[in-house]
């Protein structure tokens, strides 16, 4: 595949981009704000979930596959993430 | 191909999006890691499939259906887990939430018997 520089289609990629870029944006502002910790470690996780996504779109920009194996990893560090972020939560005992 | 790639895409991002607002607009830790576990889920799968469409290649599919797999077992299972450590540290739902009774009788409960001192009473969050 070789990488599309203009035309629609990255003009459209780009949107796409753009309204992923918003929602991680906007995960920013509870990972900022969340009263208790388990609201901000939710949004990090809706962040990290966002990063993929863009790195996603620009894979397909660029024309590269190997740029999803960042998925791949991503995938499964996020899930050990939460799970030792839920434990801390417990152990630290307090909401 | 592409034009189907890019309209899976756009739904996934349209659903992270969603995932974000609702993240953001919620009123409690229970509804909000609701939000993140599911939409946030369809989101990037569907953004994973439609790159997979769109660069149509083999090892772009192989990529994106096993992190596309990964992610729709995990990422709800991490978000109940982080919801269950708040109810156990007695976090509390909005006060429009029905809550069963007894439901978080028997989660103090939890919570004193692990810690040894009685919980106290916190603010709404």
């Amino acid at each position: 595949m070789i990488p599309i520089a203009d035309g629609p289609l990255a003009i459209a990629l780009a949107a796409l981009r753009i309204v992923v870029l918003l929602a991680m944006g906007l995960a920013l502002v509870r990972l900022l704000r969340g009263p208790t910790l388990a609201d901000r470690v939710i949004a990090l996780d809706v962040l990290v979930i966002a990063a993929v996504a863009v790195v996603a779109l620009q894979a397909w920009q660029l024309g590269r596959a190997a740029l999803l194996d960042f998925a791949v990893g991503v995938a499964m560090v996020t899930f050990i993430t939460a799970v030792a972020l839920a434990w801390y939560l417990e152990q630290r005992g307090d909401a | 191909m592409t034009i189907l790639g890019l309209l899976v895409a756009g739904l996934g991002a349209v659903m992270i999006l969603l995932a974000a607002a609702g993240l953001l607009r919620l009123p409690d830790v229970y509804t909000r890691s609701h939000a993140a576990g599911k939409a946030a889920t369809l989101g990037v799968c569907g953004i994973l499939l439609g790159c997979a469409l769109g660069l149509a290649e083999t090892g772009a599919w192989i990529r994106a259906l096993v992190s596309v797999a990964f992610l729709f077992v995990t990422i709800p299972v991490g978000a109940q887990l982080v919801a269950r450590a708040a109810l156990r540290n007695g976090a509390r739902p909005a006060p429009e939430t029905y809550v069963e009774p007894g439901v978080f009788a028997q989660a103090e409960e939890e919570t004193v018997r692990r810690s040894g001192d009685p919980p106290t009473p916190r603010p709404g969050g």
